[in-house]
């Protein structure tokens, strides 16, 4: 990085995932980064928020200053929707849209499960509506709705149809707080009406649930009844989860279960959803507070906010490598190449031409598995790396990614080191339980030391770092002072969303001792979503003020290929300059390689790749304490099985146009027909022909043609059963077949 | 003498394996087959008419331990304070006893372990957690789990709490018949789901079939007819019963395991 292929070298430099506070200013000094824009499973909902509520979240768009103080001035809609607590107190429905919360970050570490089952036991309904049968819908729901996947956006404008033609919808919370023109195309859109001026999307088919019985395989009569008691249950709490939208042309869905929520006003009643995400108005972590100086940092083009340009959908960091070879080739132009990969900079940059790749830490403590978890055609990127000079990681594993580096940085592991979260009404303290392996280290000591061998001096970046003896110290005195900010923000907090700071918080001392405060009990009144908008009347920053359904933008082609911006100059940083085939208003479009895409001929089976529950993404793949309980297989359906001879069991090849992986089936009636299951975050291990042994997703994950907010996390696959040799080690107790 | 148990409420329990995890840890015990607590899941009915069937089984410290009757070397014991069914590890010594598991043989819940298939393999078993008794803490499965299933105390006051509240069983449907044993546990059986809304399963079935309109007319059906679906024979399908007393290692690790 300090010599000549790096220093100053603007686009030579790639990181795949965005947002590292560290790397990303460390690389400005330099001013030779191009990083991914877009950050996980939640981007088309971070999007949502900001096309729909006007919320400009995280990232640079957004001064860290906005993010501490809830109402400031400038970006008066902060996080806020709604806690867990008062759905189980204060919902009349509860539906779990692809939500399965015995899992993963509601899982067994969480209440969220434990209270939803409360509620349950206390009367309140219950309905799952989810391709498989989870323990979420045997345990916590009354009934299971099995719904096509891919095909949600289908139901959600059934729904929609029924709430305007039986006349159920909230007028009076639309008039208020929805924008006119956008609910009005809506509207049309939904009820049928011909292409016009004020229906651009229209095609002449009421968007019924005859219509979508059809797509969704989803009974009319069960869309009927299911609105109803969706329009009677005031409020239901609609959850819709992140799998959902994490297809191709997932942006529809997600904007559409806001617009759902806010036609009956659900999005701002204590016990009702404002969906981005089922988590509350407390997300305080301290990483802005690990900002270095701004008005220093690197030059850049106008109106760029960021420190380095954001060439690629981080996902399709790979990607990116992949098909830059096509290019330079001449075999794809670079309009294309754009579009693809999600350019979302200035277009008057050249095309990249990466030499390093750098996985720093990624905002997160220890490491990143971007080949495993960032979804896209593991294959693919593995042989793109080969184009490079050097690759850079940051690993507390050796992990996959780590194994394709030139150069391992030993992090810290979580474990190793304390930490303070505020999530979901909690704040909470993480003592260091374990001390660090080996030569691991702290992640800001190493970028510290990093950027004074490439002669950034304490001054401009990192000044927490003194010297080597002193760091211990060093670390513990930055971190009080972090907590007794945060402390502050959240004593702010709790008095602007009328609660009352009857108590104080405990000190940087006392939180170690108490390390879990329930923020729950500075409250009175239920927490509820959209506080500030529609309690306080502070209205949605949105350009109307008000929650708004059409992203105007997108109906001028003259915008396609630029920058996005809001009315209030915030880059819109989910949308890409090229927003491909997104509609203004969302509309039903079919998947692309799903269960109607024309690939079904050869791949006739489609993959869906949920989190499992015994791994954060990939983080827990190497414990056997969790390995035992396990089996890491493909689940099919048993007519799909049947059709080709295979038992519970059976080693099988999964295979697509871009990828080959050797799994264990999982024969069950509780998957449903057609569909397939393989769990994210198992490590990629290729033999020497690219079969996968390990059973990683990311080798069959690919879109070309969607537009680029969700990281697409499906597919179409066939099976067949696997007579060939084993090549390499079976993942533990995978060869069971009793 | 006292009888301590526990109480399990499968309609909480989501089989995630927590409290099995949990033992391992507290107990400092190898991944593997030895598994005090062990969690059974299996999957009864067709699609989309299916349910799922959650079982977390420590050993229930029965009141009359035929195990314990079974050993040879009488290496097995039940203690008075809480009722707990031990095995005295310095007494078990299945090569120079030739016990051939007896004490497996009897249990019918399946609830002695061992590390391996090697017959001269001692026997291992659920302690009730007693040494975290004798600290006035819960047993380490009761005080992790987090659907709140499990409850553990005297049995007697267990039934007292919980016969008000629910109607309880021994025994649920595949687990054997309990009178002989007597087993020290309590169970509230999983609930009844509810059609909230209705649900036309053969339509459901007719519409899953066929590809959408969005489809090219010449894609394949998702199925040919709903007997595929429908009629599970002839193809084994994945833990379909619930089977305590798996007959190796290799069994045992597949029903204490799932797919999630």
């Amino acid at each position: 990085m300090g010599t000549s292929e790096g220093k100053n070298n603007k686009y030579c430099v790639m990181v795949g995932y965005p947002d590292t506070y560290f790397l990303d200013n460390l690389l400005g000094w330099l001013n030779c980064g191009i990083q991914g824009w877009g950050w996980c499973s939640f981007d088309p909902e971070r999007q949502t928020m900001h096309l729909m509520y006007g919320m400009a979240m995280g990232e640079y768009a957004v001064p860290p200053e906005a993010r501490a103080l809830p109402d400031s001035a400038k970006y008066p809609t902060p996080i806020e929707w709604g806690s867990m607590a008062d759905m189980l107190l204060n919902s009349k429905l509860i539906i779990l849209w692809g939500a399965t919360p015995d899992v993963h970050h509601y899982g067994p570490g969480h209440n969220v499960a434990y209270f939803i089952r409360l509620a349950r036991e206390r009367g309140t309904p219950v309905i799952a509506i989810d391709p498989r049968y989870s323990a979420t819908a045997e345990t916590l729901c009354d009934q299971w709705i099995p719904i096509k996947p891919g095909t949600d956006m289908a139901m959600m404008c059934a729904m929609a149809y029924v709430l305007f033609k039986e006349d159920l919808y909230n007028h009076e919370f639309v008039e208020k707080w929805v924008e006119p023109k956008g609910f009005d195309m809506w509207r049309r859109y939904i009820i049928g009406e011909p292409k016009s001026q004020d229906n651009p999307y229209g095609d002449g088919v009421p968007k019924s649930p005859e219509w979508a019985e059809k797509i969704c395989g989803i009974p009319a009569e069960t869309i009927y009844e299911l609105t109803r008691l969706y329009a009677k249950s005031k409020p239901t709490f609609l959850w819709k989860n992140w799998s959902v939208a994490r297809k191709s042309r997932g942006e529809n869905v997600a904007r559409a279960a806001v617009i759902l929520q806010s036609m009956m006003g659900y999005v701002a009643m204590p016990g009702g959803s404002a969906l981005a995400n089922p988590w509350s108005r407390f997300r305080i972590e301290p990483f802005h507070l690990f900002y270095t100086q701004y008005e220093q940092r690197a030059q850049r083009t106008p109106h760029e906010p960021n420190i380095n340009p954001r060439m690629y959908r981080s996902t399709r960091f790979g990607q990116m490598l992949y098909l830059l070879e096509k290019v330079e080739r001449g075999e794809m132009s670079s309009e294309e190449f754009r579009r693809i990969i999600g350019w979302n900079c200035d277009p008057a940059h050249p095309d990249p031409n990466p030499k390093i790749l750098f996985h720093g830490n990624y905002g997160f403590r220890s490491t990143t598995n971007a080949i495993v978890t960032a979804p896209y055609a593991a294959n693919h990127v593995v042989k793109a790396l080969s184009r490079l000079r050097l690759i850079v990681s940051f690993a507390s594993f050796m992990t996959p990614t780590a194994r394709f580096s030139d150069i391992i940085l030993p992090v810290l592991d979580q474990w190793e080191d304390v930490q303070i979260l505020c999530i979901n009404e909690f704040l909470q303290y993480f003592p260091r339980l374990v001390p660090p392996r080996g030569e691991a280290k702290h992640h800001m000591w190493i970028y510290a030391k990093i950027a004074r061998a490439l002669g950034i001096g304490p001054a401009k970046y990192l000044p927490i770092y003194v010297s080597d003896e002193s760091w211990d110290q060093d670390i513990e005195d930055f971190f009080d002072m972090c907590y007794e900010q945060i402390k502050e923000m959240l004593e702010r907090g709790i008095e602007y969303y009328g609660g009352k700071v009857d108590k104080p918080l405990p000190s940087s001392e006392e939180i170690k001792k108490r390390p879990i405060v329930n923020l729950n009990e500075y409250f009175e009144k239920p927490l509820q979503p959209c506080y500030s908008a529609v309690v306080k009347g502070k209205g949605f920053s949105t350009k109307s003020g008000k929650i708004e359904f059409l992203c105007d933008f997108m109906l001028d082609e003259k915008e396609r290929g630029k920058m996005h911006f809001d009315h209030m100059g915030r880059w819109i940083a989910w949308v890409p300059n090229d927003w491909r085939d997104q509609t203004a208003i969302p509309t039903y479009q079919p998947c692309v390689r799903g269960m109607e895409d024309p690939l079904i001929k050869k791949y006739p089976l489609m993959l869906l790749t949920p989190h499992s529950r015994y791994r954060i993404h990939s983080y827990g793949w190497q414990s056997n304490y969790l390995r035992e309980n396990y089996r890491h297989s493909v689940w099919i359906n048993v007519a799909d099985a049947k059709k080709r001879g295979i038992n519970d069991g059976d080693l099988c090849l999964v295979y697509n146009d871009v990828g080959k992986a050797i799994l264990p089936a999982y024969v069950t009636s509780r998957i449903s027909p057609g569909v397939v299951i393989i769990h994210h975050g198992a490590y990629y291990d290729p033999d020497d022909d690219g079969v996968d042994w390990g059973g990683s997703p990311s080798v069959f994950l690919y879109d070309d043609k969607s537009p680029p907010c969700p990281p697409t996390a499906t597919g179409c696959v066939e099976i067949e059963k696997y007579k060939g040799p084993i090549k390499k080690n079976l993942p533990i107790y995978c060869k069971v077949n009793c | 003498m006292a009888q301590y148990g526990f109480f399990f409420d499968q309609s909480r329990c989501i089989g995630c394996k927590t409290c099995s995890i949990a033992c391992k840890t507290w107990n400092q015990i190898p991944p593997g087959p030895v598994k005090y607590m062990r969690v059974f899941e299996w999957e009864e009915g067709t699609w989309p008419q299916v349910r799922l069937n959650f079982l977390a089984i420590p050993c229930y410290h029965c009141e009359n331990p035929v195990c314990r009757d079974a050993c040879p070397a009488g290496a097995i014991l039940k203690e008075d304070k809480y009722g707990a069914v031990l095995i005295d590890e310095e007494y078990c010594n299945p090569s120079i006893v030739n016990c051939n598991r007896a004490c497996w043989d009897a249990c019918p819940y399946g609830s002695i372990l061992f590390a391996s298939d090697d017959k001269s393999e001692k026997a291992q078993k659920c302690t009730m957690c007693i040494d975290r008794l004798e600290q006035n803490m819960l047993p380490i499965c009761v005080a992790s789990c987090p659907m709140r299933a499990l409850d553990f105390g005297p049995i007697d006051q267990l039934i007292e709490k919980y016969s008000k509240k629910f109607k309880l069983t021994q025994q649920l449907k595949g687990m054997p018949e309990p009178d002989k044993v007597k087993p020290a546990v309590i169970i509230k059986e999983r609930d009844p789901h509810r059609e909230l809304v209705p649900y036309d399963v053969k339509k459901a079935l007719e519409l899953w079939r066929q590809r959408g309109p969005y489809a090219d007319p010449d894609l394949p059906p998702i199925f040919n007819s709903e007997l595929d679906v429908l009629n599970v024979n002839g193809t084994k399908v994945g833990r379909d019963k619930l089977v305590l007393k798996p007959k190796n290692i290799e069994e045992l690790m597949y029903y204490t395991m799932n797919d999630e």
